[in-house]
C-alpha cells in the first residue's frame, strides 16, 4: 500500500500534512507537541506504515529491528538513533540530517536519502539495494560489506567513507566528489565511476 | 492505493503495479519481465491487471507483455509512435487513461526514444527511461538529449516537489530531488547542445 497524504493547508504550501495534523511540520502551530508525539510514536511502534513524520527531530532513540514501510521523514533530523537490523522500504529520508546513527545489518530498499547530510554513521553489513543517495553529503561513514547494488550517488560528496567489500553492481557515482573513500575489495568494474 | 514494485535481476528494469484500495482493476507499468513472483504478489493483493501502460517500446520494458496478456484480458496503452507487435490503444500528450477508479495522465518525453511517455496518477509519476534518479535517459544524439532535457524542464519540473518519480531503472526519486541535484537538468542549454550522446553525456566524475 502507498498512502495518499493530504496536502498542508497553509496557503501556497505544497508539502504534505504531517501525522494527525492538517499542516506540514514547518506550518504546524503546535510544533513542540508534534515533535513529542512523533518521537513517542516511533519509540512505541514495532511496525510503522504509511505515516508522514517529515520534519521530526529524533535523538537518542533505540529503534533496532523496527519495520518502517511507506513512511515519510523528509527534512528530519536523526541524532544518535539506533536502527540496527531495521527494515525500511519506500521510506523518505530526503534532505534529512543523520548524525551518529547506527544502521548495521539493516535492510533498506527503494528509499530516498537524496540531499541528506549523513555523518559519523554506520551502515555496515546492510542490504541497501536500489536506494537514492543523489546529492547526499556523507562524511565519516561506513558501509563496509553492504549490498549497494543499483543505488545512485550521483552528485554526492563523499568524505572519508568506508565502502570496503561493498557490492557496487550498477551503482552510479557520476558527478560525485570522493575524498578518502575506501573502495578496496569492491566490484568497481561493475559500477559507474 | 496498492503499489507493487518489481525489479528484474538482469538489467534492473523496474515493473510497477498500481491498484486501488478497494476494487480489483490494476494497471501494470512496463512489464519488462513478468515472473511468477510478481503474479503471486498481484494475486495476493486481490488485484487483476486491467491495463498495461508502456512508457516506451524497448524490449527491456515490454519483454513480459505476452505473458501478461496470456494471464489477463488487459488493454495495452502505448504512444502513437510505438511498435510493440500486439494490438494497443494509442496515446498522446495530454490524454488520460482510466483504469478502474484511477486516471493516468499521459506526458510525452521524447529523446531517449521517439515514443517515450510518462504516466502521472495522483502524486506518482512513472517516467520509464526518460528521467531516472539523478540523470536524464540515454539518447542517441546530442539533439535528442537537448529535446529530452527541454521536455523534462517544461513538463516535469513544473510539478510539485513532493511528487514521487518511479523510473524504469534504479531507485525512486522526487521532483524536488531532481530539481535540486540532477546534473543533466542543471547544465546550461548551450552545454546541453554540446553534450555527447549516451552514457558519456553524464558529468564527469571526479576522484581525489
Amino acid at each position: 500500500m502507498v498512502a495518499s497524504f493530504p496536502p498542508c493547508r497553509h496557503p501556497g504550501c505544497t508539502a504534505y500534512a504531517v501525522y494527525r495534523r492538517d499542516r506540514c511540520a514547518a506550518h504546524c502551530p503546535d510544533r513542540t507537541a508534534f515533535q513529542a508525539e512523533a518521537a513517542a510514536l516511533l519509540a512505541r511502534s514495532q511496525r510503522l506504515r504509511d505515516v508522514n513524520l517529515s520534519g521530526v527531530q529524533c535523538r537518542d532513540l533505540d529503534l533496532r529491528g523496527r519495520e518502517l514501510i511507506g513512511c515519510r521523514f523528509s527534512g528530519s533530523a536523526w541524532c544518535n538513533v539506533c536502527l540496527d537490523g531495521a527494515r525500511l522500504r519506500h521510506v523518505y529520508l530526503d534532505f534529512s540530517r543523520v548524525r551518529s546513527c547506527s544502521l548495521r545489518g539493516a535492510a533498506i530498499s527503494l528509499s530516498l536519502f537524496a540531499g541528506a547530510e549523513i555523518s559519523d554513521s554506520r551502515f555496515d553489513g546492510s542490504d541497501l539495494p536500489r536506494n537514492n543517495f543523489v546529492g547526499v553529503r556523507c562524511t565519516d561513514c561506513s558501509f563496509r560489506g553492504s549490498d549497494l547494488s543499483s543505488c545512485r550517488f550521483i552528485g554526492a560528496r563523499l568524505q572519508r567513507v568506508d565502502l570496503q567489500d561493498c557490492d557496487l553492481y550498477h551503482v552510479h557515482f557520476t558527478a560525485s566528489v570522493m575524498t578518502g573513500v575506501d573502495l578496496r575489495y569492491c566490484n568497481t568494474g561493475e559500477a559507474h565511476l | 492505493m496498492h503499489l507493487i514494485a518489481c525489479c528484474a535481476k538482469t538489467g534492473f528494469a523496474n515493473t510497477y503495479v498500481v491498484g486501488p484500495d478497494t476494487g480489483t482493476e490494476a494497471a501494470l507499468i512496463d512489464p519488462g519481465h513478468f515472473p511468477a513472483s510478481l503474479l503471486a504478489r498481484i494475486e495476493n493483493a486481490g488485484l487483476a491487471i486491467a491495463a498495461v501502460l508502456l512508457t516506451h517500446a524497448h524490449r527491456a520494458h515490454r519483454g513480459g507483455l505476452e505473458t501478461v496478456l496470456s494471464v489477463y484480458r488487459a488493454h495495452v496503452y502505448a504512444h502513437a509512435a510505438a511498435s510493440i507487435g500486439v494490438p494497443c490503444r494509442r496515446v498522446r500528450h495530454g490524454d488520460e487513461v482510466v483504469v478502474g477508479a484511477r486516471a493516468f495522465e499521459v506526458i510525452e518525453l521524447p529523446g531517449h526514444a521517439g515514443d517515450c511517455v510518462a504516466f502521472r496518477t495522483g502524486d506518482l509519476l512513472f517516467t520509464g527511461d526518460a528521467l531516472l534518479a539523478g540523470a536524464a535517459g540515454n539518447t542517441p544524439t546530442a539533439a535528442a538529449h537537448a529535446t529530452l532535457v527541454a521536455a523534462i524542464r517544461e513538463r516535469i519540473l513544473c510539478l510539485p516537489d513532493r511528487l514521487t518519480i518511479l523510473p524504469g531503472h534504479g531507485p525512486p526519486t522526487t521532483v524536488g530531488t531532481e530539481r535540486a541535484f540532477n546534473p543533466a537538468l542543471h547544465r546550461r542549454a548551450a552545454d546541453a547542445d554540446q553534450a555527447p550522446a549516451g552514457r558519456q553525456s553524464a558529468a564527469r566524475h571526479r576522484l581525489r
